[in-house]
């Protein structure tokens, strides 16, 4: 088991997956050929309406993503963190204060830029204070993160109430966005693929770079092969003289902040206002998107692209509606189906793929130096 | 394997119950009462700072006293005397809260962490126009129902019940909204909620001018009866020392409670007997315990008479079946095989019963 779970990719995988979309676009071709009802329209809308739309698709991906890379630095080191919501949610928060006060202080790109690094910070520390709860402490994970969710959730609202409401701090400056000239964005296969990658401000870049990083130094380089080790047999990892203690530490920090950068992303770059739990449960599904991508980086970030694609459906359909039947019936569906979608999807994912996913062997047990086994 | 680990690291996590529990009255009424003082501290921090973030708000020490002092004389006593009003309504709220922290302890109990009461609380709480029985049924059931989804999900598949409960509060909270603003829309409101739940289906006003309701006993009395139950069944979690998930007592026998690293080593401790436990049980078959765990023995052993009688070979023990030949369901295996005498004399009670040191544990004879 150990061995497979370190092995990054296998061929049957990439097979299994072709196979997959080979059927799907059979079903397709079929659907639209013997005109079945819906499957016609819904396939056309998925070939004709959405493309296009692939920038929205990354942005709602982002947050999830960079929550998934945050579980993956933690459950990879053998820490369960179930507290990234709250993380990103605090990053958020904290984030967009210090870019509505520094905004005017530092100009344009620089406040905002300011509040990012606030943001990773206050994620950092959020996560510091998990570490020390579960790693130190040895307190049970799970309450540690609910401890942070709960917290953070309780201590923006009260925060914000007190600072933002009262204050009438409106907004704050955003990221500036790289817009794609429409000619690039209209050339078929290319540009949808070009405009997902491009339309996006400077967090929504980074995450791309961070998730192919992060993909080469887990499974190529000596931190990589020390995490993995330290999350599947922190007893072996100890006797060769990896110090566990201080790897959990640093992975779990580290971490926090990537929930930092979700956090700045919503704040600064997706929106410019801090609402309430305006995460929504964004930790939780990038956690399910995490163990959906069997915890590598590259897998995550495409369950993530999944999420996000059904998460962004409330406002693809309304920005680009379906054609057909597909499209009346579209219609008279309330928004609160929509809302419901990802959640659903995130239950039906975690209950289809966790028996076969291989989580690593430690994940969520304390390392105790003089434990036996 | 991968439900193998699952099942490890679910029996790892230190029952917290256990853990508040776990040391007698004294330190379940000392962790209490330092959990309420650190909260109330961190409110009067709270309450200092927010006294100086507001407009022309300043550094005022004094603020939590009048804020608490307040809190009490809302709720509990004022200048007149007792505030029958205000403890009515403190009941009233506290009643919700009771049932909602007990269905989370009940999932405590299984090693599970239900944190999505809060969404199966919101479904139960969806008022249906018919009689009061029927509607507290129907509240509990449609409860029941919202956490059967990540029980039955995490069983049968593993899924993360965490995950999912949390997921499923969201949903609950989308969907109660549909019907509030569809289906059940209430056609005179300006907003989307409910028509009024019809005077028949409502507990009874317990004081006059209060919200205060019958609900509170029904709180009452489900909190008290799982208790006395829980203890009943694990005599064990009013004692010292270390507990596996089952409330069975675990660690070093003969000095169990007493050695400090007992407490310690809890998790890695917990998870090692766990799996050796299990593993034994599981090879030694159901009931092996012969009921020496008298508080929690999953199955009682059934008597050497029934067990002989069960046996398709006559044999009783696992060790005599599925021995070549002797299969039934092979052809030419044979069917039942008469049981030596000895054996049906040792379960007419003539001779005493020793058995083989199988397992390689001493097994004490029992009278």
């Amino acid at each position: 088991v150990t061995a497979s779970a370190l092995r990054p990719i296998r061929v049957p995988r990439a097979m299994a997956w072709a196979t997959i979309i080979g059927i799907v676009v059979a079903v397709g071709l079929l659907g639209s050929i013997l005109q079945v009802p819906f499957l016609g329209s819904f396939f056309d809308w998925l070939v004709n309406r959405v493309p296009p739309l692939s920038a929205l698709i990354v942005q709602y991906a982002v947050p999830i993503a960079f929550g998934a890379l945050c579980g993956l630095m933690c459950e990879r080191s053998g820490v369960v963190n179930i507290g990234i919501e709250g993380m990103i949610l605090t990053a958020a928060f904290v984030g967009f204060l210090a870019g509505a006060y520094l905004g005017p202080v530092l100009g344009v790109p620089w406040g905002a830029l300011a509040g990012v690094g606030f943001a990773v910070l206050a994620a950092m520390a959020m996560s510091a204070l998990h570490a020390w709860l579960s790693i130190s402490i040895k307190a049970d994970q799970i309450i540690s993160g609910t401890v942070i969710n709960i917290l953070a959730l309780g201590g923006t609202a009260f925060f914000n109430q007190l600072l933002v409401s009262t204050t009438g701090l409106s907004g704050t400056e955003t990221l500036p966005r790289l817009d794609l000239p429409r000619e690039i964005v209209s050339i078929p296969f290319l540009g949808p693929v070009l405009s997902a990658v491009l339309d996006q401000g400077p967090v929504a870049m980074s995450l791309f770079v961070a998730v192919i990083l992060l993909q080469v130094l887990l499974f190529r380089s000596r931190w990589g092969l020390r995490t993995r080790a330290v999350g599947e047999h922190p007893k072996a990892a100890d006797t060769v003289g990896i110090d566990v203690i201080r790897v959990r530490y640093r992975n779990v920090i580290l971490g926090g902040a990537f929930a930092g950068l979700a956090g700045a992303y919503l704040t600064l770059e997706q929106f410019n206002s801090f609402q309430d739990n305006m995460t929504g449960g964004v930790g939780f599904i990038g956690l399910a998107a995490l163990i959906f991508g069997r915890y590598t980086p590259v897998g995550a970030f495409g369950a993530a692209l999944l999420f996000g694609a059904v998460q962004s459906m409330q406002l693809a359909v309304r920005i680009s509606p379906p054609a057909g039947d597909l499209g009346q019936w579209v219609g008279t569906l309330e928004p609160q189906w929509f809302g419901m979608l990802p959640y659903i999807f995130t239950i039906i994912v975690l209950a289809g793929v966790v028996g076969r996913t291989v989580v690593p062997a430690a994940d969520g047990i304390p390392y105790d130096k003089e434990s036996r086994a | 394997m991968s439900e193998e680990r699952g099942a490890s690291s679910a029996a790892m996590s230190v029952d917290p119950t256990t853990l508040l529990l776990g040391g007698g009255l004294g330190r379940q009424v000392a962790v209490t009462t330092v959990a309420v003082v650190l909260g109330l501290a961190i409110g009067a921090i709270l309450i200092i700072i927010s006294g100086m973030l507001v407009p022309d708000g300043r550094f005022d020490p004094t603020l939590p006293i009048t804020a608490y002092g307040a809190l009490i004389e809302g709720s509990l006593w004022n200048a007149e005397g007792l505030n029958l009003t205000g403890i009515g309504n403190a009941l009233n709220a506290a009643t919700p809260l009771i049932l909602t922290g007990l269905s989370v302890a009940f999932g405590f109990r299984a090693g599970l962490f239900n944190i999505g009461a809060q969404g199966q609380f919101f479904l139960g709480a969806f008022p249906f126009p018919i009689g009061m029985a029927i509607a507290v049924l129907a509240g509990a059931l449609g409860g029941a129902f919202w956490g059967f989804i990540p029980g039955i999900l995490k069983a049968w598949r593993g899924a993360h019940e965490v995950v999912v409960t949390i997921m499923l509060n969201s949903v609950a909270a989308l969907f109660l909204n549909l019907l509030a603003s569809g289906l059940f829309r209430d056609p005179g409101a300006t907003f989307p909620r409910t028509p009024d739940v019809q005077p028949g289906a409502l507990m009874p006003i317990l004081i006059e001018g209060t919200r205060l309701h019958g609900g509170i006993f029904l709180a009452l009395i489900v909190a008290a009866e799982p208790e006395r139950r829980a203890l009943r069944r694990h005599p064990a979690s009013a004692d010292h020392g270390p507990h596996d998930e089952h409330g069975r007592r675990i660690g070093r026998p003969g000095r169990r409670g007493r050695d400090p690293r007992d407490h310690e080593e809890l998790p890695g401790r917990v998870q090692h007997d766990v799996r050796l436990r299990r593993y034994r049980r599981r090879a030694a078959g159901p009931g092996a315990s012969g009921g020496r765990h008298r508080c929690c023995a999953p199955v009682r052993r059934p008597s050497l008479r029934r067990r002989i009688d069960a046996a398709p070979d006559g044999y009783p023990g696992r060790h005599h079946q599925h021995r070549p030949g002797r299969d039934p369901a092979v052809r030419g295996g044979g069917g039942r095989h008469p049981a030596p005498a000895a054996i049906h004399a040792l379960a007419a009670g003539h001779v005493g019963h020793r058995r083989g040191n199988r397992r390689g544990r001493r097994v004490r004879r029992r009278a």
